[in-house]
């Protein structure tokens, strides 16, 4: 190890109370956004005109109105929290550390600035950070028109026209907090661009652009986004989906109001604030059972697309009218809204409550009913909190940190932005001579995070300014993962997912990411690193220089491609390019094993040409860290 | 080759040996090298067993259907529902006017002659044409009636007073997935066919190729000692670097970065014990790669391919190549080499996602359907080349079957469902098991009171117990009552271990 930290931290015990005033002053500049989101951002009114507004762009008292309902529990109020105070000066490994569970990986910039404004500084210039300038459904849209302008009427706008922003977003946006939460986000809310609905490109652009608006404000709203969003209704089949029908037996469409009590909000068990399961006589307790999934699933009816003329039911059934054929050109990107004459009338009894017979079927009440109910179940805090933990910090933590997190969420009313930052300065995530000594602590890093570490760390370049990382969802030769590609709603793994057979598994513990390595999957991922480090990563442009008339990928480390990078010249210095790498990807952590050998290969290369000798040693150093466990475990 | 098995523990020891020191990182299957032969059961034959897994839920009561007049009525008048309705038809030509993959555009479902009738009549989806052949000419293809997760046997009025032992939790995919294939919720860490393997990883010199996911991580292949291998359709991927004429692993020209990669993937230098694992999966990938490199066929040669065999013209529009048919190739070709390197057992996971069919379903169930008969017809054309008609068995499994009740144009996640077993020892066109009886739906509510085996909705309510069917390929599989009852520990809640559907 080669970086050393001797700053003394100590652990404080604070009142929740502060927490709380923080929270509140954070969340006035975070949360009164909407807007951006690429026409996504407003909900549009019941078409029956009887039932309130609710949407993105809600009142303050109705923001409000849903605070409070959310995941408040007296019993959490005497609840005291261990929250991580920094003495003194922030070291470079701590920075580096930290930026690596916070962001898409670190830069030296991001550790200056980090290092200069201190934690609390840094979380305060994130949440302040506006939505990005230009919308994922606006890149989309670009892109469609390129496509379109192609010789021979050219083609349209396909997966990787709404990856590639993401792509973006993660190696170059200054707002990194908010794009990697979306990412965490995108994992749990999970549509998939693999499935059928994965024709409407636009929609899934719009459906990140919801999350990334949504990534640090409001569970309760994000609930309700992400329920109304099209292409949850086209994923999860509740688009169009219509009350029974007590004559032929035709139920409602099941599948959302199970999955957004499974997946989105409370979980299959009751769950103890620090995440284990509240048993009865040894025996886990349901959350629920199916009649609450009957109960709910009524309603879930009667939403469908936006749609110009909403008294026609062809509006509600296919979205375009049978008469005429009208239909909102934005229809997949606007929250749908409610066709009360499809809504369950019936009583609707969930989770302990009951919406009551309608006498006029009233789609809105019973919906904000349905999610304040949800929002407001005890097993959010744990549920969600555990798995941001998950998703940036360690995949098993303690029953205390849960907790800690899950009191943050409720404490905040909810507030993700407020609950990520409980993850991120927990003691647990930020005392780095624990975690270091720890030998389980940490996480597998996710394909996608390797990749945008190694670009960031690297001085990752992209010919077109877009960073056209491509295709990568092939476990033969590409990641095995790309952004909103997962296979199933199910996501590419499952935070309760243990390697069978394995050391950890044999200790209780989860690991996550593990699900999508298996032996297919981590040489190809090897093979797809020695791809990046020899020509780059990603589509090819249609301009740019070649080699020996091979046009390259879009997106290039700096050392691998440009002759006049300083990583080229600091390759001569082999001592001095291994601790550059090991800072920059490892945060200091690299064992003696690891230095040792990518020293003796770098020093093996001894062509005399530079332009030759060079970028091959910066080819093989970067090559044999990106394939060692030990950068691939983030600790 | 006249030892088979030492000369595949030679190549292990090789191939194990290149990695120099065995420490705690290696996987599971080559630390147990050091154990001995604990569990030889001496097994002179060779045998495979396949599961296809439909994942997502599969319609059994649009895959297999009751076509007497009662059960037909019944069934019209439960999925009659909706504006786009999913009941099936019979004893009528495909109408090529209609709009693609509805029931009329599709014609008639297929009739099938089984051995054991119930007094009652049944069919095949239509798109099931070559699995009709199977079951009815070539008596290789048996269907289990009524097979689900069961943690006892249970009755409906047990069922409906909620005081049944269950396979919680019902109706949650991933769940029932792992109560299918592991007989216990999400998180099991060992599955049915990798404890059938268990007892012969001896008899396979502990081959990493006793069982083999072409379908990714499956839990169903982990054992005590036995861990999943998994491979592509199209074989085993080289990590990172190529080899040389004389076998020397480079990169570009460099050997010293080829070495140091390989050391540092496999050998972390730290005690982590995520490192660890992820060392011990880069450890088998590599190791893997190297032993198939001169054992697997080529996959363009008959009986494999020409590639073109795996071509699919879906209904409706589209072609497919690969799919469900390309996993099975490969199978195909590891049971090849898993024969050139003198193993004895080998299980196999193969899956067709797809088949949470909510919405949509003519058209997609259509085209699964479609896509399964495709795939178990290659596949057994293939086997039957390879001269092992009678020692690959082939079973589908699914999360769930589904309701009865229509939503409209799909149905919603239900508990009993029907799978096929294929092969040479299979006691094909026969339906093994009582088939269920249907009821009318409640005039008051959706339930189905009249009939023993349909709960809310028409889900079935599960009469033969996955633990029983996978008991009953286990036996034929080569695994003696004792070794039965530790892979299953509640097979004896059942009132039979063998569901009679394998010949002795």
């Amino acid at each position: 190890m080669t970086v050393r930290s001797d700053v003394k931290r100590q652990w404080y015990a604070v009142p929740l109370a502060w927490g709380l005033a923080l929270g509140v002053g954070l969340c006035l500049q975070a949360c009164g956004g909407g807007g951006g989101g690429g026409g996504g951002s407003a909900a549009a009114p019941d078409p029956s005109g009887t039932a309130a507004a609710a949407g993105s762009d809600a009142s303050s008292a109705e923001v409000a109105r849903l605070r409070s309902l959310t995941g408040v529990s007296s019993a959490l109020t005497t609840a005291t929290s261990a929250t991580w105070t920094q003495v003194g000066p922030i070291s470079e490994q701590d920075a580096a550390r930290f930026l690596t569970q916070a962001t898409f990986g670190p830069t030296p910039a991001d550790v200056a600035t980090l290092k200069a404004l201190g934690y609390s500084a840094w979380f305060k210039a994130q949440l302040a950070k506006p939505l990005p300038a230009q919308s994922y459904v606006s890149y989309f849209d670009m892109r469609n028109a390129e496509w379109m302008a192609l010789p021979g009427g050219g083609g349209r706008a396909g997966a990787t026209d709404i990856t590639d922003p993401i792509w973006r977003n993660a190696i170059v946006a200054d707002d990194q907090l908010r794009h990697r939460v979306a990412l965490a986000l995108s994992e749990i809310f999970v549509v998939s661009l693999q499935d059928t609905c994965g024709n409407h490109g636009r929609a899934y652009a719009s459906y990140m652009d919801m999350l990334t608006r949504n990534a640090l404000g409001d569970f309760r709203q994000l609930l309700q986004d992400v329920t109304l969003h099209p292409i949850m209704g086209c994923f999860l089949s509740h688009v169009g989906n219509q009350k029974d029908d007590p004559v032929t037996g035709r139920v409602p469409d099941e599948n959302f109001a199970r999955e957004v009590m499974q997946l989105f909000s409370i979980g299959l068990y009751r769950l103890n604030l620090d995440g284990s399961l509240v048993t009865s006589s040894g025996a886990p307790v349901p959350a629920y059972g199916a009649s609450d999934v009957a109960g709910l699933a009524r309603v879930f009816t009667g939403f469908s697309w936006n749609c110009p003329m909403p008294n026609d039911d062809g509006c509600f059934v296919r979205g375009s009218s049978w008469v005429g054929q009208q239909s909102d050109p934005d229809m997949w990107i606007k929250p749908m809204v409610a066709y009360d004459r499809f809504h369950s009338m019936l009583p609707k009894a969930f989770l302990g409550k009951t919406i009551p017979a309608q006498d006029s079927a009233n789609a809105w009440a019973s919906l904000r009913f349905a999610l304040d109910t949800l929002a407001a179940h005890p097993n959010v805090g744990p549920f969600l909190g555990k798995q941001l933990i998950q998703r940036l910090v360690t995949s098993n933590p303690s029953p205390a940190y849960v907790a800690r997190v899950a009191a943050a969420f409720s404490n905040s009313r909810g507030n993700i932005g407020m609950t990520v930052q409980a993850v991120l300065m927990d003691p647990e995530a930020r005392s780095t001579a624990a975690a270091l000594a720890s030998d389980s602590f940490g996480k597998v890093r996710e394909p996608i995070l390797r990749m945008t570490a190694a670009l960031r760390a690297l001085d990752g370049r992209s010919m077109t300014g877009r960073y056209m990382v491509g295709w990568t969802p092939t476990p033969d030769q590409g990641l095995n993962q790309a952004p909103l590609m997962a296979p199933s709603v199910f996501n590419f793994f499952r935070p309760g997912y243990a390697v069978p057979g394995s050391l950890s598994a044999a200790r209780g513990l989860v690991a996550p990411e593990l699900q999508i390595a298996n032996e297919t999957a981590v040489a190809g991922y090897a093979n797809n690193i020695g791809f990046l480090v020899t020509y780059g990563q990603g589509t090819v442009p249609n301009f740019g220089a070649g080699v020996n008339g091979v046009k390259l990928p879009d997106v290039y480390l700096d050392g691998q491609r440009n002759a006049s990078s300083s990583w080229r010249t600091l390759t001569d210095t082999p001592e001095q390019l291994v601790d550059t790498l090991n800072q920059r990807l490892m945060y200091g952590t690299m064992s003696a094993s690891l230095r040792q050998d990518v020293l003796a290969v770098v020093k093996s290369i001894t062509d005399p040409h530079p332009e030759i000798r060079q970028p091959d040693r910066f080819a093989k150093a970067v090559h044999i860290i990106l394939t060692s466990p030990e950068f691939l475990v983030q600790r | 080759m006249s030892h088979p098995s030492q000369a595949s523990r030679r190549l292990f020891l090789q191939h194990a040996a290149a990695f120099g020191t065995l420490g705690a990182a290696a996987p599971m299957a080559l630390n147990l090298a050091a154990l001995g032969p604990a569990a030889a059961a001496g097994a002179a034959d060779y045998k495979a067993l396949v599961c296809v897994f439909l994942t997502g839920g599969n319609d059994a009561y649009n895959t297999v259907l009751a076509t007497d007049t009662d059960s037909w009525s019944l069934y019209k008048a439960a999925r009659k529902a909706g504006n786009d309705s999913i009941s099936l038809l019979k004893d009528v030509a495909p109408d090529a006017n209609a709009y693609p993959c509805t029931p009329a555009w599709l014609g008639g479902v297929r009739a099938l002659q089984p051995v054991t009738t119930y007094g009652r009549a049944f069919a095949l989806h239509p798109s099931l044409v070559q699995m009709q052949r199977l079951f009815n000419t070539d008596k290789r293809l048996a269907i289990l009636s009524n097979v689900g997760t069961l943690a006892e046997p249970v009755d409906r009025a047990t069922y409906v007073a909620g005081r049944a032992k269950l396979p919680d939790p019902l109706f949650s995919h991933n769940d029932q997935a792992s109560q299918w294939l592991a007989m216990a919720r999400e998180g099991a860490s060992q599955g049915w066919g990798g404890r059938l393997a268990d007892t012969f990883a001896a008899d396979n010199g502990q081959s990493l190729f006793t069982a083999v996911s072409v379908a990714g991580n499956a839990v169903w292949l982990s054992g005590k000692t036995v861990r999943q291998y998994s491979t592509n359709p199209s074989g085993a991927i080289k990590y990172g670097f190529s080899r040389d004429a004389a076998g020397i692993e480079r990169i570009g020209s460099n050997v010293l970065a080829a070495a140091a990669i390989k050391r540092q993937a496999t050998q972390p230098g730290t005690n982590h014990v995520l490192m660890k694992d992820l060392a011990a999966i880069h450890q088998a990938s590599i190791q893997a790669e190297g032993q198939l490199a001169g054992a697997l066929p080529n996959l363009e040669s008959a009986p494999y391919g020409p590639a073109s065999v795996l071509d699919l013209q879906l209904p409706g529009g589209g072609k497919v190549r690969g799919g469900l048919a390309d996993q099975l190739r490969m199978v195909a070709a590891m049971i090849s080499a898993g024969q050139k390197l003198g193993l004895k057992r080998q299980v196999f996971f193969v899956a067709l996602p797809g088949f949470d069919t909510h919405n949509g379903q003519n058209t997609r169930h259509t085209q699964l359907m479609a896509q399964l008969d495709h795939g178990l017809a290659y596949f057994d054309n293939v086997v039957q080349a390879m001269g092992l008609g009678n020692q690959v068995t082939t079973f589908t499994a699914s999360d769930f079957g589904r309701t009865f009740t229509s939503n409209g144009d799909g149905t919603d996640h239900g508990w009993g469902s029907h799978q096929f077993v294929m092969g040479g020892a299979v006691k094909g066109g026969d339906i093994h098991g009582a088939f269920p009886v249907f009821s009318a739906k409640s005039t008051q509510n959706n339930d189905f009171p009249g009939s023993p085996d349909q709960l809310y909705n028409g889900v079935l309510l599960p009469k033969q117990s996955a633990v029983q069917m996978g008991a009953t390929l286990g036996r034929w599989f080569g695994l003696s009552g004792t070794q039965l009852a530790d892979v299953f520990p509640t097979l004896g809640r059942f009132n039979s271990a063998d569901l009679g559907f394998m010949r002795a």
